[in-house]
């Protein structure tokens, strides 16, 4: 688990105030907003490289703010992915294993484990500088989970691969991050990174962090609503429909209620928020707008992943 | 009715330009200095004979200067590297107050007239301070005299070959990104676990060019070691001393020759620290 607690940071000219967000245990968290705003400020205090001027940041409950980086346990794959030019793929892999003086045995079969996951065994020997951007991602981000880290922080570090290969990169990180269940918080532009990947969303605005939307557990002890819009109603013959969320562990499986209860079509014939045909819905918590989600294509299915959006005003 | 699209218009010979106005003023302004040196090497092999040659490098004392010499600066150039590592990291990765200060003074051996310099550590080491001086605890408390021996002659060469292993060190660490160091502290690193195990490696190249001009301006250097070591014969004399001393007792044949040795360490020496930084570089 992530948490921040009123985080002010000061780096320069530019400031962040009172930034508060938690990420539960397990969660994969996409954290999105304009160029500028300071995603990767908080992303640096996060694993210690960035000293904060006030508040507290918790890694499972335990307030790590001013502990060294190397004791938080954070695995971090920065933008330029700042891999260490003088060293090959294995040494990569093994570098935070050989800091915490784990046995050799022990070194290799990670390693080999890792590499296996990543599908870069055959690399292992190959310099840096011989690796194409897929497969230097590939060791980035192998390097940052070796050592078993409490939370993962990815500061868009697909942003420089093709579509194929990002395409490839997000199936990779999905099985890694789900397999292992690290705590993860990734800083992307990408929607489609999102929709891909987050189980929850955050958007940092002016200093603020906001579209903080329940957690994927426990959503069924809520009292969840979804509206349609405009031509819907006519369509479902109503405009707020009560969701049974009995057996539901995750906000996707809300929108397969929606498409069970009202048909396939259904999706089609929703609303983007200027009243446009889209496939999109309002989801409400509690009676407040938490979530406005829009499909880029098909129908909604069970196991869609849903990315959940700031709340919108006056919805 | 076809039009012509603008970029499919004839091409006039009267709109074509040329770089020869650039490549002829570059090539002749730099030209202009490579000649100079290139002639000033010449004259000085014009001027001497093979037998003048060989006959001063034979002399036992200008062998004495030479071994001297060999072995001044390289204790010089490694002393350099050891302090012009740390401190060119320092300079480079951190914004402290006074970081300019710090800055400035590393300069001031660079840009300081070398008798000055001389003179500023004669001073330093024989000035009484409540009966307390440097140069005799030194001598009497370490058994270890400087002035006038050759500890001076390293410690002249240090002091001036120092502050340029700094600058290429500090311009070494600003060429390398900090990030991975960055990274590999959240990996488990401490600060120095990450200077030595991530941003030293990428700097072997740096160190290399750093040593090579310490080691060069270490024996051209000649006016702090005349203040502060002398040019004692068989003591305190390097090879730069000689030119002088054979100069000053009118031997300007031993003198051009010694002046062509030098140019011939430092061309051995600049080649060979070349091939191994490239060594080092592409490992």
């Amino acid at each position: 688990m992530i948490e921040l607690k009123n985080v002010s940071i000061q780096a320069g000219d530019f400031r962040l105030k009172n930034v508060s967000f938690k990420i539960e245990t397990g969660e994969y968290a996409v954290f999105m907003g304009r160029t500028g705003r300071g995603k990767t400020t908080i992303l640096e205090s996060i694993c210690g490289l960035r000293r904060i001027t006030s508040g507290e940041i918790l890694v499972h409950g335990v307030d790590v703010s001013d502990w060294m980086p190397g004791d938080r346990g954070i695995g971090y794959v920065p933008q330029d992915l700042a891999l260490f030019p003088k060293m090959n793929v294995d040494e990569h892999l093994s570098f935070a294993l050989k800091l915490r003086k784990q046995p050799t045995n022990k070194i290799q079969k990670r390693v080999s484990s890792l590499a296996d996951q990543l599908a870069i065994t055959h690399l292992l020997k190959r310099s840096i500088n011989d690796l194409s951007g897929g497969e230097k991602q590939r060791v980035a981000l192998g390097r940052a989970i070796s050592f078993e880290p409490n939370a993962l922080l990815l500061d868009e570090p697909f942003s420089a691969l093709d579509e194929q290969t990002r395409q490839e990169m997000h199936n990779l990180l999905k099985k890694i991050t789900s397999e292992s269940g690290v705590t993860t918080l990734h800083v992307t532009h990408s929607e489609e990174e999102a929709v891909a990947l987050a189980d929850r969303r955050y958007s940092l605005e002016d200093g603020v962090v906001i579209g903080q939307n329940s957690p994927k557990k426990g959503i069924h002890d809520m009292n969840i609503k979804v509206r349609f819009e405009a031509q819907l109603r006519q369509a479902a013959g109503t405009d707020i429909a009560d969701i049974d969320l009995e057996e539901s562990n995750s906000i996707s499986r809300v929108f397969s209620v929606v498409s069970e209860q009202f048909g396939k079509d259904v999706s089609s014939r929703l609303l983007d928020q200027d009243g446009n045909p889209q496939k999109s819905l309002l989801v409400f918590v509690n009676d407040q707008p938490v979530a406005y989600d829009c499909f880029t294509e098909g129908t909604l299915n069970d196991g869609d992943i849903v990315s959940i959006l700031p709340p919108i005003a006056g919805g | 009715m076809f039009s012509r699209s603008p970029s499919s218009a004839p091409l006039d010979q009267r709109h074509r330009r040329s770089d020869i106005d650039f490549f002829l003023i570059t090539g002749v302004l730099s030209g202009c200095y490579i000649l100079l040196i290139v002639l000033l090497l010449g004259a000085d092999l014009f001027f001497t004979s093979f037998h003048d040659f060989r006959e001063a490098l034979l002399k036992p004392e200008i062998q004495a200067a030479f071994w001297m010499t060999l072995k001044t600066c390289t204790v010089a150039a490694i002393l350099s590297i050891w302090v012009a590592t740390p401190l060119g990291y320092i300079l480079s990765r951190f914004k402290f107050p006074g970081d300019w200060l710090i800055d400035t003074i590393v300069d001031i051996p660079i840009v300081l007239p070398p008798l000055v310099l001389g003179l500023s550590l004669l001073i330093l080491f024989h000035l009484p301070i409540n009966g307390w001086e440097l140069e005799a605890w030194f001598r009497n408390d370490l058994g270890f005299p400087v002035t006038y021996r050759w500890p001076a002659v390293v410690l002249a060469q240090f002091a001036v070959s120092g502050a340029f292993a700094v600058r290429t060190m500090r311009v070494t660490f600003d060429q390398i990104d900090p990030r991975a160091e960055d990274v590999a502290r959240t990996l488990g690193c401490t600060r120095s676990q990450a200077f030595l195990s991530v941003a030293l490696p990428q700097a072997s190249r740096g160190m290399t060019a750093a040593v090579t001009i310490a080691w060069a301006r270490a024996l051209g250097e000649f006016g702090p070691i005349l203040v502060f070591a002398g040019a004692t014969r068989f003591r305190t004399e390097v090879l730069s001393t000689t030119v002088f001393l054979e100069l000053s007792i009118g031997n300007l044949e031993a003198a051009v020759a010694v002046s062509l040795l030098m140019v011939a360490m430092a061309m051995v020496i600049l080649l060979l620290l070349r091939l191994i930084g490239g060594g080092l570089s592409s490992s």
